[in-house]
């Protein structure tokens, strides 16, 4: 249950939780790709130019090629383990949520490859590369087609705390030069303190197997 | 499931890429199943080629060989103009020309160029252009001088094409002896492996006016005297026959039985091998059924596995963008891939195991023509199967990757 959640363009979020706490939950309500069991206003407006979108009434409609265009297009993910696809090099990698949106490749994966510090490994397979470098790669694919938003789950879940505190930076700093939204989930509280990051707590409860309970307040 | 819109095509091409990429990333597992395939192909090519080749051993000779065409009457009847009409009119009737008695079919031939001043007995055939026996495109028998002489007759009476001969025939009329002359020329020898006797092929007009001939008559065309010549229509004795093909042989046989004669015919032959070609076939296609099923139902578990080991990269690919009905198609085109390098490797060992068998053992049982071979039509066609039987597999094996969530790849593993 969110009663109330407004997330203004441009700003950076943060969901604390332990894992299982239900952050993934949440993510996956506003990357679209859970369907809410009722929902009273679910607007969605990435870009400003345009008019918000009924997330709710496209759901009613089951319409999810709506949604999978919708998601392409406006969000980029940043997944725990990476989720780079093993057989493309990291440059392929990188340029594949372009090319799919028919969008020109250009530099743009040299270019973020030089911004996060990984332009050594950029026609390297993602195996060769360390966790480290794979989350940098994974960042570098979120940001690749120019999105609003950026949700990122547990990005540094596997890293080091020293490695984790830098790519944390590196995802904020960047998004904020882009002024993409980021929406990051994470457990790690202090990561997010210095960041600046707007902290969201939630409270869980399950109603039964299926469904459950989120509550979420503002700190 | 599936969609042909023109983002599709854009998609499509994209898909078949990163298949083509996790196909050669995974070229290990790829190469395995590109084994397994071939395993199952390369012994089914063979058995098919084996059975092909022994099939067209046997077939051949009694296909090119008109002999096995032929049905022929036994003993005379009366068959009148209206009948060969009829007959000439049927599908499955290649040549038909009427026969007279046999007692009125031999003649004594005698070469005019020749030095050889020998005198031989030869077999009357009727004839005309289109003849089966006689080769195709050549001087044929026509009107009461051009005839074909068969090989034998010709070395005997050592004369070759455009030679002239002479027939001569001999009647007993009124207890007193007659004989007449008639000019020939040769318009084609005969060779020796469609007609081994001594035999003169004739045109219908020459053979009926030496019937007329022996029975008295007179014969104005050729100025022979005797009694009043035929006239009307006349009816024959007999027939030459020849089906369009060895398999119309049964029917033509069946419905001339029918008609109240008694025929001829190397039905039992054909029926012989055209048995043993069918009792093959049924078995070849028991061995490859229970081979491609078991193929199939192996493939599809391993497409299954895989779908499930690469569960995550399939929803990352949904997080991307790509849509249920551009994902379906990943699997479905890797077994494509393995279905076109299984049947190409298949194909290089069979050339290999071909040129093997031939080599040992079409002197033996072969006779001297390749016991093993198959035409272009079977290889694209076990090309055709081998894709379908994949892509099926792949079908059944894949459907779970439509129903594959994109929150997996956000979750947890």
């Amino acid at each position: 249950m969110i009663p109330h959640l407004d997330i203004v363009r441009g700003a950076k979020l943060a969901f604390i939780g332990e894992s299982g706490s239900g952050k993934s939950t949440l993510l996956e309500l506003l990357a679209m790709i859970l369907m809410p069991s009722r929902a009273g206003t679910f607007g969605f407006a990435p870009l400003p130019s345009q008019a918000a979108r009924d997330v709710d009434a496209i759901w009613q409609h089951r319409d999810s090629d709506q949604l999978s265009e919708l998601r392409s297009r406006y969000i980029g993910y940043v997944l725990q383990h990476g989720g780079l696809l093993p057989y493309l090099t990291v440059r392929k990698n990188i340029e594949l949520p372009r090319v799919l949106l028919d969008l020109p490749v250009d530099d743009v994966a040299v270019d973020l490859a030089a911004k996060l510090g990984i332009e050594q490994q950029l026609d390297k397979l993602p195996a060769t590369l360390s966790v480290g470098q794979r989350q940098r790669a994974a960042i570098a694919r979120a940001l690749a087609h120019e999105p609003p938003i950026v949700i990122a789950d547990e990005p540094t879940a596997a890293i080091d705390p020293l490695n984790a505190t830098r790519i944390i930076e590196l995802l904020s700093d960047l998004t904020e030069a882009l002024g993409v939204t980021l929406i990051l989930a994470t457990h790690a509280h202090d990561l997010v303190e210095r960041g600046g990051f707007s902290l969201i707590s939630h409270e869980i409860r399950s109603i039964d197997e299926q469904r459950m309970t989120v509550t979420v307040s503002n700190v | 499931m599936f969609k042909f819109g023109s983002r599709f095509r854009r998609q499509f091409k994209l898909v078949t890429r990163l298949a083509f990429e996790d196909y050669g990333h995974e070229w290990v597992i790829s190469g395995c199943s590109v084994l397994a395939l071939s395993a199952v192909l390369i012994p089914l090519l063979v058995l098919f080629g084996l059975k092909y080749g022994i099939i067209t051993n046997l077939l051949d000779p009694l296909i090119q060989n008109p002999r096995y065409r032929e049905v022929a009457p036994i003993g005379s009847g009366s068959f009148d103009p209206e009948w060969f009409d009829s007959i000439q009119a049927r599908p499955e009737v290649a040549f038909v020309v009427p026969r007279t008695r046999s007692l009125a079919a031999s003649i004594k031939l005698r070469a005019v160029d020749s030095d050889v001043g020998r005198i031989i007995d030869v077999e009357l055939v009727p004839s005309a252009i289109g003849d089966p026996v006689l080769a195709e495109g050549r001087g044929a028998p026509s009107g009461l001088i051009e005839v074909v002489l068969a090989r034998t007759a010709a070395d005997k009476l050592e004369v070759a094409i455009d030679d002239r001969l002479e027939g001569i025939l001999t009647r007993t009329r009124r207890d007193r002896q007659e004989s007449v002359r008639l000019p020939l020329r040769v318009a084609d020898i005969a060779p020796i492996t469609s007609f081994a006797r001594d035999g003169l092929f004739v045109s219908a007009q020459l053979m009926t006016a030496v019937e007329d001939f022996l029975d008295g008559r007179a014969v104005p065309e050729l100025d022979w005297e005797g009694t009043a010549p035929s006239t009307g229509d006349r009816s024959f004795a007999g027939f030459r026959l020849y089906a369009r093909s060895i398999e119309d042989v049964p029917q033509l046989r069946l419905d001339l039985m029918n008609q109240g004669m008694e025929v001829r015919t190397s039905i039992a032959d054909i029926a012989l091998v055209q048995s043993l070609d069918r009792n093959l076939s049924i078995v070849y296609w028991i061995i490859a059924l229970m081979a491609i099923g078991g193929y199939c139902l192996s493939f599809a578990t391993s497409v299954w596995a895989n779908v499930d080991r690469k569960r995550r990269e399939f929803s990352v690919l949904r997080l991307t963008g790509f849509r249920t009905e551009e994902i379906v198609w990943f699997p479905i085109l890797q077994a494509a891939f393995t279905a076109a390098f299984a049947w190409t490797l298949a194909l290089a060992v069979f050339l290999a195991v071909q040129g093997t068998l031939n080599a040992l053992f079409s002197s033996t049982i072969g006779g001297g023509e390749p016991v093993c071979r198959l035409e272009l039509q079977h290889l694209i066609s076990a090309l055709g199967m081998t894709l379908v039987a994949a892509v099926l597999a792949a079908i059944i094996g894949g459907r779970r990757v439509a129903q594959l969530e994109p929150s997996i790849g956000l979750r947890d593993r």
